[in-house]
């Protein structure tokens, strides 16, 4: 260990963290914070009332240090006044931040964590302290600083059962107060840490790669060409770190509000921070994170894929990568605001345009048009590169299924997403110039923006799963070193998705008012999806039939993709049973389901993409020891996360509530166990957030000093393996593409397009050039 | 009581049989082949022949790709046709149903009992987790009919123990149809299930049901 300390390094790391220790602000948490008033020591039974008002007498104005006071702990209201029984009319729990509690007689005693309360040992106890409405206590001040009382009493109607009682918590403070920990506090500080981590992390690429000539006045010319750079490699590295950093920054929130949610009746966060939270979870997990990160891999690999130099519009290329970070920057200004947009992702009209919600919320509409916008530019510009950019000798149906995917699911955003835009213009209008498209009272119809939103926000939640489809199709055939099983019912599956999610979105809205007709008839075509999600679970699972899987991490995560998201296929199926939706909308069982979907679907996919690809991005090989840890960690976690919720969901706990209520004497609602489950999901939250940091460290450290990665490593088929690791740039030569080797199919008619792949191509590609240029 | 009501309980038993079934079918086939067609070595043995820039050789085999197209089809074509059959329950009123208007504004719940006897329907004051709620009384055996309307923003009513929610929408009025039965006696707790802003998630009433 002494040995270590002599690495000037690992003491230059220690001075860092003492430092530090040593400026940050002197935070405590709120002993009513994580473990809720029931657990911190008051066994306060009963309900809590305004009735019931505790009051401390006998605190000085100013705190002389070291002097001991001698406080009354009482409580007025509350059965306490009526009740018959003198022997049980009351109890109390006092804690103090700072300086000592001691009892004056046998009425009153200690708790091992130096708060007092009264004497009995059973909370049904009668005399010994039960029996008083004032109790004697005494305050030794601390040496220095204030001090927070925080006190509960409870008022007993003395029949020996928790009905009918009351009590009631106030709070005193002395002097100068330490600083309390707030959400939005901790969040600002770990972005902030994310930053400055981020920065760091360029500044040791910079001089990791070449040590020797390193260089400060090297360093901007080396930035300023990766932030100006059209190459697709380029282009796709920065949305990938963009990506990865704002799936970060989501899962903060997440981390956030599920200490608010870790115990009933919590107050970590205020029912404002809770609101922002949840809504800037999803918008920076959906917009923010999955979607760039899609994009960067499709940036990455579609080009070298395909055989293509490039993309087909380079410029339009960045541009769009770049509206990414400018959004981003307008929705998360709303955040540093402390006031975000709090609509929950899907922004339903007319709340968002009524008074009540967030200033925020315009930053947050403005910042998604700019999304729009990326999103729009990248469609065009990747289905031109499709349409025209295929080495020769590869057809339509001659496209590696990650192209395949990409294609897809761009298609698929194209058309849906100007739904999405016109509303958000809309939303943007009514908050800024005072329009009144979804004003109710002025004719706006209060279901307009659910339609045009789920008409884009259906085939969203396809955009950002098939891409994941098309990597573990990859995956999946090089590990089992099979070709993919059925790969032509693989693109019709995946086409079939694409347009069923169009006709699917009315299951959104089963409760929502809308004609019963349309809630019939969506009922029916989301059934439907079933058919081509199972074709393309099968047809994964037939591929391995008869090969030869070499487990690598990419092959795990392709595993485990299948197990999670078959299992939220499967929930899904819940859903469009109109009868069952009832029940089921807007509970945690459907966001199990998502979450099984996204994250068990799309991450775990993109995560399957990253060890798949990077020796080919970067030239080196992965740690597979630390891959393999990463991935037990993550999917035992994960499964920890979600499971339970399916189960809370079906006990009737909502999501975007800020708390939620247990069955007592009044009412029915969830059992008491839904608080330990509760408690357990957030603690895994917290292990599943640190093992992704595994992979982050990973790519970092093996893409500096991994073992060199040969062109092949896997020995997949496709184009982009016939290249250098990492490939040159351009990515495949203009002037002398890559041809597609046919020879196995030459007999086989398919190798031609087909009927609809002429159609496509007397869409998209003039016959003759020459006839466009007149 | 658990949540959810009779009609949920019945169409969820019969779809979780079902997921079980595809459950175990999926997971017992990928652990037999991720099992028993592993490498056995580590070593890679290239059975399809893949070399960089050639299309591989064809795997297809298009009567198992029908196979797994029909099946689960004639599965979801029977999953409809069961979740088809409640839908008149749901939708329709029971006879003799009366009416009680509930309107959401932000973020209270008012129950309008009309002119219906307090036997049938009646609103007292509770006290919910430290902040005063409506009780609302209602007779089991009684058909209801719930007509849904919201002062300013979306609201959606959850009877939690019963599985039923509807969007309260301004400017629409939208409908709930249940008859509590006498399983039923007891308190349950009414939620807010679209999200309304700050005191959304204590937007609550309780919904009492007495013989």
């Amino acid at each position: 260990m002494f040995r270590a300390l002599k690495n000037p390094r690992t003491l230059a790391l220690l001075t860092i963290l003492l430092l530090a220790v040593a400026i940050a602000p002197a935070a405590q948490s709120l002993p009513t914070g994580i473990s809720g008033v029931e657990q911190s020591g008051c066994n306060c039974h009963g309900s809590v009332s305004s009735d019931v008002i505790p009051t401390l007498e006998g605190l000085p104005d100013e705190i002389v240090p070291g002097e001991t006071y001698t406080l009354n702990v009482s409580f007025t209201g509350g059965p306490s006044g009526t009740n018959a029984d003198p022997n049980a009319l009351g109890g109390f729990h006092l804690w103090v931040s700072a300086g000592t509690l001691a009892p004056t007689d046998d009425k009153v005693k200690s708790n091992p964590d130096g708060s007092l309360t009264h004497y009995g040992e059973s909370e049904f106890d009668v005399g010994q302290g039960n029996d008083q409405t004032l109790w004697v206590v005494n305050w030794t001040a601390p040496e220095s600083g204030g001090a927070k009382f925080i006190l509960h009493t409870n008022s007993v109607n003395g029949d020996g059962t928790e009905s009918g009682d009351m009590y009631g918590k106030a709070t005193f403070k002395l002097g100068e107060q330490e600083e309390e920990v707030r959400g939005l506090v901790v969040l600002m500080s770990a972005i902030l840490l994310m930053v400055v981590i981020t920065l760091g992390c360029i500044v040791w690429i910079f001089y990791r790669r070449d040590p020797d000539a390193f260089a400060w006045e090297r360093f901007w010319p080396w930035l300023s060409e990766w932030l100006t750079s059209t190459d697709h490699k380029r282009v796709g590295t920065l949305y990938f770190i963009n990506g990865l950093f704002f799936l970060g920054i989501g899962g903060l929130f997440a981390l956030i509000f599920r200490i608010q949610l870790a115990s009933p009746g919590n107050d970590f966060l205020t029912v404002e921070e809770y609101n922002q939270f949840f809504t800037m979870h999803g918008t920076t997990m959906i917009f923010l994170a999955a979607m760039p990160m899609i994009a960067g891999l499709a940036n990455w690999i579609v080009p070298l894929q395909i055989g293509a130099a490039d993309l087909a519009l380079p410029r339009l290329n960045a541009l769009a990568f770049w509206l990414n970070p400018a959004a981003a920057i307008l929705i998360f200004s709303g955040v540093m605001t402390g006031d975000a947009a709090d609509t929950g992702w899907t922004g339903y009209a007319p709340y968002v345009v009524s008074h009540t919600a967030h200033s925020g919320a315009t930053l947050w509409v403005a910042g998604q048009i700019l999304l729009v916008a990326s999103s729009t530019i990248a469609g065009i510009n990747f289905m031109t590169t499709f349409a025209t950019m295929r080495a020769p000798g590869m057809g339509w149906m001659q496209m590696p299924l990650f192209s395949w995917s990409i294609f897809i699911s761009v298609l698929m955003l194209f058309i849906s997403i100007p739904a999405f835009g016109i509303g958000l213009v809309q939303v943007l209008l009514d908050r800024t110039i005072g329009t009144v498209f979804y004003e109710v009272a002025a004719g706006g119809d209060p279901l307009l923006w659910s339609h045009l939103f789920w008409y884009f926000g259906h085939p969203e939640v396809y955009v950002v799963v098939v891409p994941s489809f098309g990597i573990i199709s990859d995956v999946l055939s090089t590990s089992a070193r099979r070709t993919i099983f059925g790969y032509k019912s693989m693109v019709y599956a995946m086409a079939g998705i694409g347009i069923l999610s169009f006709i699917v979105y009315g299951h959104h809205m089963f409760t929502s008012g809308m004609d019963p007709t349309l809630r019939f008839v969506t009922m029916l075509t989301t059934m439907l999806v079933a058919v081509p999600t199972g074709i393309k679970v099968f047809n994964w699972l037939q591929t391995m039939h008869g090969g030869s899987l070499v487990y690598r991490t990419h092959t795990l995560w392709a595993l485990g993709f299948l197990v999670t998201f078959t299992l939220g296929g499967i929930s899904g199926m819940y859903f469009p049973s109109i009868a069952m939706d009832l029940h089921l909308h807007e509970t945690y069982f459907v966001v199990a389901h998502f979450h099984y979907v996204f994250v068990g679907g799309t991450v775990f996919g993109l995560f399957a993409g990253i060890y798949y690809w990077f020796p080919k991005a970067t030239g080196r090989m992965l740690n597979e020891k630390l891959g393999i840890l990463h991935f037990i960690t993550a999917f035992t976690t994960f499964n920890m996360i979600f499971w339970p919720m399916h189960r809370l969901g079906i006990q009737g706990m909502m999501r975007r509530q800020h708390t939620y209520f247990l069955t007592t004497d009044a009412y029915g609602a969830l059992p008491p166990e839904a608080a330990d489950w509760n408690m357990m999901i957030t603690v895994a939250a917290f292990l599943f957030f640190a093992s992704n940091l595994i992979l982050v460290y990973n790519m970092i450290s093996s893409g500096l000093r991994g073992a060199k990665a040969p062109a092949d490593p896997w020995g997949g088929w496709s184009l982009e393996w016939t290249t250098s690791s990492p490939p040159p740039t351009p990515s495949h030569d203009p002037n002398n593409l890559p041809v597609l080797d046919m020879s196995l199919h030459e007999h086989d008619e398919d190798a031609e397009p087909g009927f609809i792949g002429r159609m496509i191509e007397r869409m998209m590609i003039p016959a003759e050039t020459e006839e466009v240029s007149k | 009581m658990r949540a959810g009501g009779v009609l949920f309980w019945e169409m969820f038993d019969e779809f979780f049989m079902w997921s079980i079934i595809v459950g175990v079918i999926t997971f017992a086939w990928m652990a037999h082949h991720s099992l028993r067609y592993r490498s056995k070595d580590g070593s890679d043995d290239n059975v399809d022949n893949f070399t960089p820039g050639v299309f591989p050789a064809e795997n297809d085999d298009i009567r198992l790709e029908l196979t797994w197209t029909i099946i689960p089809f004639i599965l979801i074509v029977y999953l409809t046709y069961i979740s088809w059959g409640p839908l008149d329950e749901v939708w329709s009123e029971d006879e003799g149903a009366v009416d009680i208007r509930i309107t959401g504004s932000q973020w209270s719940w008012d129950f309008d009992c009309g002119d219906l006897d307090a036997d049938l329907c009646e609103v007292t004051p509770i006290d919910v987790e430290g902040k005063s709620k409506k009780k609302l009384s209602l007779k089991a055996g009684q058909a209801y009919t719930f007509i849904l309307t919201s002062d300013d923003v979306t609201h959606a009513p959850f009877f939690v123990d019963w599985g039923i929610k509807e969007d309260a929408q301004p400017g629409l009025e939208t409908g709930m149809y249940y008859t509590p039965s006498t399983d039923e006696i007891g308190s349950h707790l009414l939620l807010c299930t679209e999200y309304c802003g700050s005191e959304h998630g204590y937007m609550t009433a309780v919904i009492e049901v007495h013989a």
